[in-house]
């Protein structure tokens, strides 16, 4: 920072002593889980801080297998992957209508949309629950799926009639004057152009879809999702404690590995729709 | 309409939209459509319906009777209720807390601390975590066998029972939330800072103002929308987001110690299988966050010129 | 290649009418364009020929068929934007042959289309760039290209020289007019630069607050105005305009001599009328004379502008080839009795 006093510089150094036991602070959870499913619980319960000494990757396996692990596991891929390519093609369609596209309503079908943030799951907790029954949706994949799409809506929604929004006019007069049907206009146009925030917004979908918890514990009861199937592990593990780390790390894994390759885009995709809220 | 004198072909009448227009209005509506019908079936209706099951006393069973306000009345003599929406009236009083911190952080980053990238991408960590994983981490560490205590028998200091304790379980709580979700609102902040011009920052140091001065004077006002913004969705989140993790790690206890609005929802449905309640405790829920979501909306409406 | 008419057509926005029940026909083959000052409508007139806009009132025809109802994609037009609206994340031939595509149109034939389009164009080498890596010259090819290749009924121009530099701009034009004589098409041009309406059109359309103020010829309307605004508007340097008292007897009185009626009216006594003679033509030797002091001289190489005070105060220029006055001096600026234009008082020609 040009000109900054050395004074100022000072107190920047010494504010950054706090920020960076914070940081720490932030990484030790993740540490200590994989650490502690490392060891066996006998090596657990003679050293509980230290560095593990003898690695052993059977808790893994256990909890893998024996746990029901790998059925959560591949529910919570089918309904993040399900949900995050409906989300995507839903929101890339409902985003060029409304930013681009002229016809009646268009601003209050806008307002509609957004304004169900106002609802989320615990406000409607009971009566969700009876659609789902009486759509025959309760316990399945679609229904999940369906009900990830339609909670996460809005967010999407909005952030992709923003982007299309700033696109130019003409481009799409041009795509129809050249013969494109309007359909083909979101395919050919719309949806290569509109990559960069898809992708963010992909990303951000499959953190919140894999992260979720309550509207699958509502939805998926008998087929668990990893969330739920974690949270239900705590209480039958309380005393195998590396046992229970090695499925949370099984559980954060796939988030931890997205934000380490994605960090840069999920931060500013967050900022994006930030600065603009 | 203009009064001209037209001599030659008779002059048709003003039309209603073209074809072409029509084509365009079809298409463009079944383009909204996935996303309106969404929206509709999962949230706005079942808004309506829950608040018509509200008023009657249906069970899972049968739909019971009309019986208006009676799970209104019954929920402002709950115990259980008046607990949890003390705890929220607690929470909500942490606000500033939850604002202020992040805010002086992305200020030091701002300014330069050094590490800054480190910090930018670490603080967002624990945001990327589920609340089903933090609140398991947690639970292990803070339990009344758990390495917190360990650490502390360790140094001589006698061990609390971190979540168990009625005293220490909320503020515990809401301390794990705001290690989770502060990453976020540095993010924000940072955001906003990036667009508060720096000549001006150099004006004021030229001036002879001193760091907390500008931090004062001139930073802060500059990030009045952000810190409205950031006020509202921190609310929201504080009321709406903290389900999963207090259902790992205290399971709203001990007693009613960490049961809030949104979970006693829950509890009255799943748990005690109660749905007129758990709806007439949706539509109080409704009610207060609300106003702040509109608020929330209205903000984010705003800033994309449809 | 087909015939453009419009049948009194307006337009309105909300409660603003723009278009103004507009007739007009343009013939086969014709290179006609639109002009105009800002918001007169030309740009609204050539989008409801395109059918990016709806007509408020009245019938647009292409080639005698009815298109009014029609999608822009059924009309059988092409347009080039003013911005190119070329598709960033596409190649040149993709670019290009995007409407082809989109018709499923059989792949030799749309290669065979490309091909042609950019040997034309000259733009063979840059066939697999993306538009970012063109410049404004090559990215206006391309947007020509498109159009060309699917070898529409009627070519739309939407003022497509304004976004590159002048000197470009007069390579464009030139290119532009040797492209229409190569296909022959029918060709539609808008622009608020009237230079380039005079050396591209084989008619040019003037406009203003959405009404058709003359249409015909370039040399037609440099020649034979038919209001002031046209005379104004139509070449460069303005046409200078002194009032003009008629006198008892016929005569009129203006920029401090007396000119002869040269209409074939007679003309009331007392009536102020305005007399327009263009800058070019206060350059004779014989003629009327107007006694002017040069207040200062623009000099442009082989020509210069002497812009002169007249005793009645009005202000003129005079176009000057070899000998030019000084500021300062004073001129006599002679004009021929056939250069002189008589305006009405609403700016009507009187003939």
């Amino acid at each position: 920072m040009a000109g900054a006093g050395k004074r100022q510089r000072l107190a920047l150094r010494i504010a950054a002593i706090p920020m960076a036991l914070l940081g720490v602070s932030c990484l030790y959870p993740i540490f200590f889980a994989v650490n502690n499913s490392l060891k066996t619980r006998h090596d657990y319960l003679l050293d509980r801080f230290g560095l593990v000494v003898n690695p052993t990757l059977d808790n893994f396996v256990q909890a893998w297998t024996r746990s029901h692990l790998d059925q959560y596991f591949l529910n919570s891929v089918i309904a993040t992957i399900g949900a995050v390519i409906l989300l995507t093609v839903v929101s890339s369609l409902a985003g060029f209508a409304l930013a681009a596209l002229r016809f009646p309503y268009r601003r209050f079908l806008f307002v509609v949309i957004l304004s169900s943030l106002m609802i989320p799951v615990q406000v409607v907790l009971v009566p969700y629950m009876r659609t789902m029954v009486a759509l025959s949706l309760i316990n399945t994949h679609v229904g999940l799926i369906l009900s990830y799409t339609a909670f996460f809506l809005p967010f999407s929604v909005y952030m992709m009639t923003s982007f299309y929004s700033g696109l130019p006019r003409e481009l799409i007069e041009a795509a129809k004057i050249d013969g494109a049907k309007l359909l083909q206009v979101w395919w050919h146009v719309m949806v290569p152009l509109g990559m960069p925030a898809l992708v963010t917004l992909g990303i951000i979908n499959t953190l919140n879809c894999w992260n979720d918890v309550l509207i699958a514990l509502l939805t998926m009861q008998k087929n668990r999702t990893l969330m739920v199937g974690i949270s239900a592990l705590k209480g039958e593990f309380s005393d195998q404690i590396p046992l229970f780390t090695a499925g949370i790390v099984i559980a954060a894994a796939p988030i931890v590995i997205l934000y380490v390759i994605f960090q840069r885009r999920i931060v500013s995709g967050i900022a994006v729709g930030a600065v603009k809220g | 309409m203009t009064a001209s004198i037209h001599t030659g072909p008779v002059q048709r009448p003003r039309r209603r939209p073209n074809k072409s227009r029509r084509a365009e209005t079809r298409m463009a509506l079944l383009f909204v459509a996935p996303a309106i019908l969404l929206v509709l079936v999962f949230r706005i209706i079942p808004l309506l319906w829950g608040f018509g099951i509200s008023l009657t006393s249906a069970t899972a069973t049968a739909p019971g009777e009309f019986i208006g306000a009676g799970n209104y009345l019954r929920a402002l003599n709950d115990p259980n209720f008046i607990a949890s929406i003390a705890n929220a009236g607690i929470i909500l009083l942490s606000v500033p807390i939850f604002i202020t911190i992040p805010m002086i952080l992305a200020i030091l980053i701002d300014q330069g601390v050094p590490g800054r990238g480190f910090f930018r991408s670490v603080y967002f960590f624990p945001v990327v975590l589920s609340s089903v994983i933090i609140g398991s981490i947690f639970s292990i560490v803070l339990g009344f066998n758990g390495s917190l205590n360990a650490l502390l028998k360790l140094v001589g200091l006698p061990g609390v029972d971190w979540l168990g304790r009625s005293a220490t379980a909320l503020p515990v709580t809401l301390a794990i939330q705001s290690w989770s979700t502060f990453g976020m609102g540095v993010l924000i902040f940072l955001a906003g800072l990036s667009t508060v011009p720096k000549d001006m920052i150099e004006a004021a140091r030229l001036e002879g103002a001193k760091m907390w001065q500008i931090w004062w004077h001139v930073i802060i006002p500059s990030l009045r929308p952000i810190i409205e913004f950031s006020t509202v969705i921190t609310t929201i989140g504080l009321l709406t987001s903290m389900f999963g993790l207090i259902y790992v790690l205290t399971g709203g206890g001990p007693g009613t110690a960490t049961t809030v609005p949104e979970y006693l929802i829950w509890s009255a449905q799943g748990r005690l299988n109660q749905p007129s309640y758990a709806s007439a405790l949706s539509i109080i829920l409704f009610v207060i966050t609300g106003a702040l979501a509109w608020l929330q909306i209205r903000m984010m409406s705003r800033n994309t010129n449809l | 290649m087909a015939r453009v008419e419009l049948q009194h057509v307006s337009k309105s926005f909300g409660s603003t009418e723009v278009v103004h029940d507009v007739s007009l026909s343009i013939e086969e083959g014709e290179f006609a364009v639109f002009v105009g000052p800002s918001g007169c409508g030309k740009s609204t007139l050539l989008r409801m020929i395109a059918g990016l806009e709806e007509t408020s009132e009245g019938d647009v025809l292409i080639g005698d068929r009815n298109v009014t109802d029609d999608e822009p994609a059924d009309r059988g037009v092409a347009m080039v934007f003013q911005s190119y609206a070329l598709y960033p994340h596409m190649s040149v031939a993709d670019n290009m042959s995007f409407g082809l595509r989109m018709t499923h149109r059989p792949k030799p034939e749309i290669a065979e289309k490309v091909a042609k389009a950019a040997k034309i164009l000259r733009l063979e080498d840059y066939l697999q760039r993306k538009p970012a890596q063109l410049s404004g010259g090559q990215r206006q090819r391309v947007a020509i290209g498109r159009a060309i290749v699917r070898d529409p009924q009627v070519f739309l121009f939407d003022e497509p020289l304004s976004n590159l530099d002048a000197e470009l701009r007069v390579q464009m034009r030139v290119e532009l007019s040797k492209l229409h004589k190569m296909l022959g098409n029918t060709m539609i041009y808008v622009t608020h630069d009237q230079t380039e309406a005079l050396t591209m059109a084989d008619r040019i359309v003037v406009l203003r607050g959405g009404h058709v103020e003359q249409v015909g010829a370039p040399i037609d309307l440099y020649q034979d105005p038919d209001n002031a605004f046209v005379a104004g508007f139509i070449g460069s340097p303005r046409m200078n305009f002194l009032t003009a008292t008629v006198q008892p007897g016929g005569k009129l009185a203006a920029g401090g001599i007396e000119v002869d009626n040269p209409t074939r009216v007679a003309l009331e006594p007392g009536r102020v009328l305005q007399l327009g003679v263009r800058p070019e033509h206060l350059d004779e030797s014989n003629g009327y004379g107007l006694d002017a002091s040069v207040e200062f001289v623009e000099m442009l190489g082989s020509t210069s502008y002497v812009h002169a005070t007249l005793p009645t105060g009005e202000t003129v220029i005079a176009e000057r080839r070899a000998v030019q006055p000084r500021s300062g001096e004073r001129a006599t600026l002679r004009f021929a009795p056939t250069s002189v234009r008589l305006f009405a008082e609403d700016g009507a020609r009187i003939r």
